[in-house]
């Protein structure tokens, strides 16, 4: 790590999603890298370490699961906790997820208050 | 026939529906032909794709033949165990479809043939089989140019953006288009104040990803499943109310609107409703896309 605080990572083509993540976490003291682009994204993922990878679902150039996969050919990400965000409300894609290894599948809209809880639970950040 | 057309072999969504209230529509489960000169690709393996295969198969005991599904629900593979052209040595036959590898694709399609649900498992199929999975790169068949994308809809399921003749036809036969902004809007009071301004900001970007992908469509086949006294049950399901589709199609400029995977319980009479409800909702907008019917045996030249 560049330095000690926790890397966190986002990779939506949701705009609004992006910003919802980044004002959930202005009380926080982490480094937060957001992505719009899922190619650029994994790009980041290939060569940088993360604390807490944040992945949308339904995106234009990818979905969120199959983007999961890849991640977890990384080895450097073969273990990093993996949180999908999604607007599909379905159990089949939530066992997927959960078989893919990403440890909570939320629905959008994601409130503040639970991305900060996601946050405190997976990495040693704590709330203010 | 023409050289170059689709053809709906089955229209149906979730499951057949056999009944004399219902033929003039058809009761196969989704299949499409697309026909281009000497290429054949078929999306979605349904029922209709049993009439498909002993047509195909009555016309030519050989040929080569492109499946391509958009995810594994039964009732868009569930006519594979009865294609003929899978069990006949004269035929090759490439899937397409959403999975991580080729493998998994072929154990997809696979499963549902092994016992104790089937007596005769994918192995004894004697055409050439091949599974690829390209997932979102561009695959080019013949003329057409296909690309996937993804839909809302249980589990990973794609749309299908086909280029050809200077056309654009779009196959999304399984996705419910209005399952977001229902979402949010039945969550608005869990946001503050502050928040409302990016609830509608992500309403807005759903409603423009089912526009973009719709967008200029000269052919758009989408999933029209439900009634909007049905879809007010059956929210969250993964299929459309017809008002929404159309609703979309205008507003992405759409030429050519299919109505497709009707409910299997509506019988003719109400699929007739539906269609004619739609066709009010375009006038009334004063908009040009046309809205139409799809039925079995149903063809589209695609030179005129």
């Amino acid at each position: 790590m560049a330095n000690n605080q926790s890397q966190i990572v986002v990779i939506d083509d949701s705009r609004a999603s992006l910003t919802m993540c980044e004002r959930a976490v202005e009380p926080l003291t982490l480094s937060l890298t957001s992505f719009e682009s899922p190619r650029e994204g994994f790009e980041h993922l290939q060569n940088n370490d993360a604390d807490l990878i944040f992945l949308g679902n339904l995106m234009r150039e990818t979905d969120g699961l199959s983007l999961l996969r890849k991640v977890r050919e990384l080895p450097r990400h073969a273990m990093t906790p993996v949180i999908v965000m999604s607007t599909k409300d379905y159990d089949q894609d939530r066992a997927m997820a959960r078989k893919l290894g990403a440890l909570e599948y939320l629905i959008k809209p994601v409130r503040s208050q639970v991305i900060r809880e996601v946050i405190e639970k997976y990495t040693r950040i704590e709330q203010p | 026939m023409p050289e170059n057309y689709l053809r709906f072999w089955g229209v149906r969504g979730s499951y057949p529906a056999p009944f004399a209230s219902h033929m003039k529509i058809g009761g196969n489960t989704p299949c499409v032909e697309l026909r281009l000169g000497e290429h054949t690709i078929v999306f979605d393996a349904g029922t209709g794709v049993i009439p498909f295969g002993h047509s195909r198969v009555a016309d030519s005991e050989n040929g080569h033949l492109s499946v391509i599904l958009t995810h594994y629900h039964w009732d868009h593979i569930s006519g594979l165990p009865f294609f003929l052209p899978a069990f006949l040595p004269g035929y090759s036959i490439d899937f397409y479809g959403p999975a991580e590898s080729p493998a998994e694709l072929e154990e997809h399609i696979a499963q549902q043939m092994r016992a104790p649900y089937f007596p005769v498992e994918t192995e004894t199929w004697l055409a050439t089989i091949r599974y690829h999975t390209p997932n979102y790169e561009p695959v080019q068949i013949g003329p057409a140019r296909i690309s996937a994308f993804v839909l809302h809809h249980p589990g990973l399921t794609y749309g299908y953006r086909i280029e050809v003749q200077d056309k654009v036809i779009l196959y999304c036969p399984d996705n419910e288009i209005s399952f977001v902004d229902q979402h949010i809007d039945s969550m608005r009071d869990e946001f503050d104040e502050a928040e409302h301004a990016l609830l509608e900001d992500l309403k807005e970007e759903h409603r423009g990803r089912v526009t973009d992908y719709m967008r200029d469509a000269d052919i758009l086949i989408h999933d029209a499943q439900y009634t909007q006294k049905d879809y007010e049950r059956k929210r969250g399901w993964g299929h459309s109310c017809y008002t929404d589709t159309v609703i979309s199609a205008i507003g992405a400029n759409v030429k050519n609107l299919f109505l497709f995977s009707y409910d299997p319980n509506y019988n003719d009479e109400q699929v007739d409703e539906l269609h004619a409800s739609s066709t009010i909702l375009v006038d009334e907008r004063q908009a040009s896309t046309i809205c139409h019917k799809t039925c079995e045996g149903m063809i589209i030249d695609l030179d005129e």
